[in-house]
């Protein structure tokens, strides 16, 4: 019997239509044709976080169905009828709960199956973020039913909303830079990741408490009808939130790097071209251009003569060994490589197969002498006596010009003019462009 | 489980007992200090407006508790709190305001409260079709409530209310919006009704009374004028020249309501 009344609420109950829409506004916000199909964890990380539109969709559409018995006039028949709330609301709960959860689960369907088919590192535990979504999502739906049913004005929905985008959006635009734990119990919220992150049992045990508790206080406003009974419906919160602060972990540990996923494989032969484990299916596509250009660079005194791709992030220094390539790669949305503007051989050259770093971020004036004189020696490694037109015009007139000083010097000058500069760079120095052009 | 509750000996003297039971309506006294016993049969409370037909009826149906006094519904005290389920097992109950979900269909809406009232599940399709069948609305089973027009709801008031096959039916101005025919229709259903459960209708309407209550409760004020057979209340008509009516019931009814006011509202 009660399985006909999930029933007829799931055809008569909006519940059906929002779970569509939640899994419409998740799809729409975890596709990114230009983000490869392959960063599996990547794409389940951005699918927990857009939580933070989801979030206030189900604790609104919650609250909309919470107020029905009111809205309808209802209540003075149902308090005569025997059965308990508890039971009489479960299966409405259930089928508002279960179509927003669900949804929001399935919207990540298509990211999923295209990970599947594009990668071949699985990264272990990558569902733990979708079901402690998937939890929160349930809990907002409970705890809008509970909301709703204590507060039938046809406002409480749309304020619930805005005030959940508010709490959710606020306490990360102020206190972001403090690192507090409390912040992971923002829905969606993971602290900064990246490609190779994975999430920490903490942060899934934190959350899963938090939301367990927030839907159990849903669960008691919806219920129970005394008054002194709906304040002791705020026990379970506060309860679940001292249990997550004192589980949640750090934020900068939260969402730490999957050792496997950083881990390199090579490709058979030498010289050694190594990509971490994640990038493993785009090998096949790096070893030849990589072979080229390490071969390129073999003019060089002591050249490099491996090529490994770096995990730091773009721009940052890293420590750089002399004898090896530290390459910033990059998979486009079609599951092609990209090391720059011009071809994967243009980028590896880039600098002389040196890491880009050495100015602030901001520095924009610091950067372009040190882009102008990484493609100079890119370029004149490559038998090129001008800059691409691609290249941003301050870039390709420095560039052009330090081109133009290295062609006017004796060849063995020129090589140790490059050479010079690759040090430099390897140091992550800011003065690659007066190394590569100015008599010492 | 109907079936047993049905031919198990009744362990109580009336379905339905009051003892100087006082009820409120927000602020104001709504009942003060009735005595009442209903037996099996159909009761019209007639009276006034405000004087608490509505709120007796809702105290009668467990959703507003006494302020004192005792009242005992299939013989289970109901005054003191405690577990109401087994009281509101045996109860149908149409409010007065009678709310439903827009969106459900006749079938759907009586379905789910026969769900409400805990009946055994194999037999709610059965009572739900009989429900529907017996307010004459079969041909609209499957139309949705946000459909149907004002008669039709009350109808399906009743059809929620029967769906059990209460014990105690509480019904509160069931005839209104509905047509003369729907009307003898469901006059001719209390009637029925009446032979094995004890039912409560609330009513201004003088002739549903006349027509199928076999004891009628008359109301001021919050206060019992009178309680016996329609035939005593139209002989009360003899009792004063000054009664006014169209009937021998309603001017049976206006010489016990100017008596019962004469005497300031004292028994």
């Amino acid at each position: 019997m009660t399985r006909r009344i999930v029933e007829i609420e799931l055809r008569r109950s909006a519940a059906l239509w929002i779970g569509v829409l939640a899994a419409a506004v998740g799809w729409v916000m975890t596709a990114d044709a230009e983000r490869w199909d392959g960063l599996w964890m990547t794409t389940v990380l951005v699918h927990h976080n857009i939580q933070w539109a989801i979030w206030p969709l189900a604790l609104a559409a919650g609250a909309w169905q919470g107020r029905r018995d009111r809205a309808a006039g209802m209540t003075e028949l149902l308090t005569s009828t025997p059965r308990p709330g508890a039971g009489r609301m479960a299966p409405l709960a259930v089928v508002v709960a279960g179509c927003l959860a669900g949804g929001y689960a399935l919207s990540l369907l298509d990211g999923l199956a295209r990970a599947m088919l594009a990668a071949s590192y699985q990264p272990p535990g990558w569902y733990w973020p979708i079901l402690v979504g998937a939890l929160g999502v349930t809990a907002a739906a409970v705890l809008g039913l509970g909301l709703g049913q204590l507060m039938p004005s046809r406002l409480t929905a749309p304020l619930l909303a805005v005030g959940a985008l508010v709490a959710i959006a606020v306490p990360q635009l102020l206190w972001e830079d403090t690192g507090a734990r409390a912040l992971l119990l923002i829905p969606g919220y993971l602290g900064p990741t990246d490609d190779y992150s994975a999430v920490a049992w903490r942060s899934v045990a934190g959350q899963t408490a938090w939301f367990v508790a927030l839907a159990a206080t849903g669960w008691a406003l919806l219920v129970t009808g005394t008054r002194r009974r709906r304040l002791l419906a705020v026990l379970p919160a506060a309860l679940g939130l001292a249990l997550a602060v004192s589980v949640l972990p750090a934020v900068d540990r939260a969402a730490p790097r999957d050792p496997l996923a950083v881990e390199l494989v090579c490709a058979d032969g030498t010289p050694r071209v190594c990509v971490t484990r994640l990038y493993e299916p785009v090998l096949p596509q790096l070893v030849e251009p990589a072979r080229r250009a390490l071969a390129t660079l073999g003019r060089l005194p002591q050249p490099p003569t491996a090529l490994v791709q770096e995990t730091g992030q773009y721009g940052t220094p890293v420590e750089q060994r002399r004898d090896t390539v530290h390459l910033s790669l990059t998979v486009l949305g079609d599951g092609t490589i990209s090391t720059g503007a011009g071809s994967t051989e243009e980028g590896i050259l880039d600098g002389a197969g040196t890491w880009k770093c050495g100015a602030a971020d901001d520095d924009a004036d610091a950067w372009n002498r040190i882009d102008a004189a990484r493609a100079a020696a890119g370029l004149w490694l490559q038998g090129a006596t001008a800059a691409p037109e691609v290249l941003w015009t301050p870039v390709r007139e420095l560039a052009d010009q330090a081109l133009v000083t290295l062609g006017t010097l004796p060849v063995e000058v020129q090589v140790a003019r490059v050479a010079a500069m690759r040090d430099a760079a390897l140091q992550c120095r800011p003065d690659l462009y007066d190394v590569l052009t100015t008599t010492t | 489980m109907v079936g047993t509750d049905k031919t198990a000996p009744t362990t109580y003297a009336w379905p339905v007992r009051a003892q100087e039971l006082r009820l409120r309506a927000g602020r104001h006294t709504a009942v003060d200090g009735l005595d009442l016993a209903l037996g099996t049969g159909v009761h019209g409370l007639l009276g006034p407006n405000g004087a608490g037909k509505t709120t007796l009826i809702r105290a009668l149906a467990t959703v507003l508790p006494p302020v004192s006094g005792q009242l005992e519904i299939i013989g289970q005290p109901v005054h003191g709190g405690g577990d109401l389920r087994p009281v509101r097992r045996a109860l149908g109950y149409l409010p007065q305001d009678f709310g439903y979900y827009r969106r459900f269909t006749v079938r759907e809406f009586v379905e789910y409260v026969a769900w409400l009232k805990e009946m055994p599940p194999g037999a709610v399709p059965g009572a739900v079709q009989r429900a529907i069948d017996r307010v004459g609305l079969t041909s609209r089973a499957g139309s949705k409530m946000r459909t149907l027009s004002g008669g039709m709801l009350r109808r399906v008031g009743i059809a929620q209310a029967i769906v059990s096959d209460p014990t105690v039916l509480l019904l509160d101005e069931p005839t209104v919006g509905l047509d003369p025919e729907q009307r003898m229709g469901v006059r001719a259903m209390l009637r029925d009704l009446g032979r094995d459960s004890c039912v409560v209708v609330a009513t201004h309407v003088v002739e549903d009374v006349a027509a199928v209550c076999t004891d009628v409760v008359l109301l001021d004020q919050g206060r019992l004028v009178f309680q016996g057979v329609p035939a005593d209340l139209a002989a009360a008509a003899a009792t004063d020249p000054r009664a006014n009516g169209d009937s021998e019931i309603e001017r049976g009814y206006s010489v016990l309501m100017r008596h019962h006011r004469e005497q300031g509202g004292r028994q």
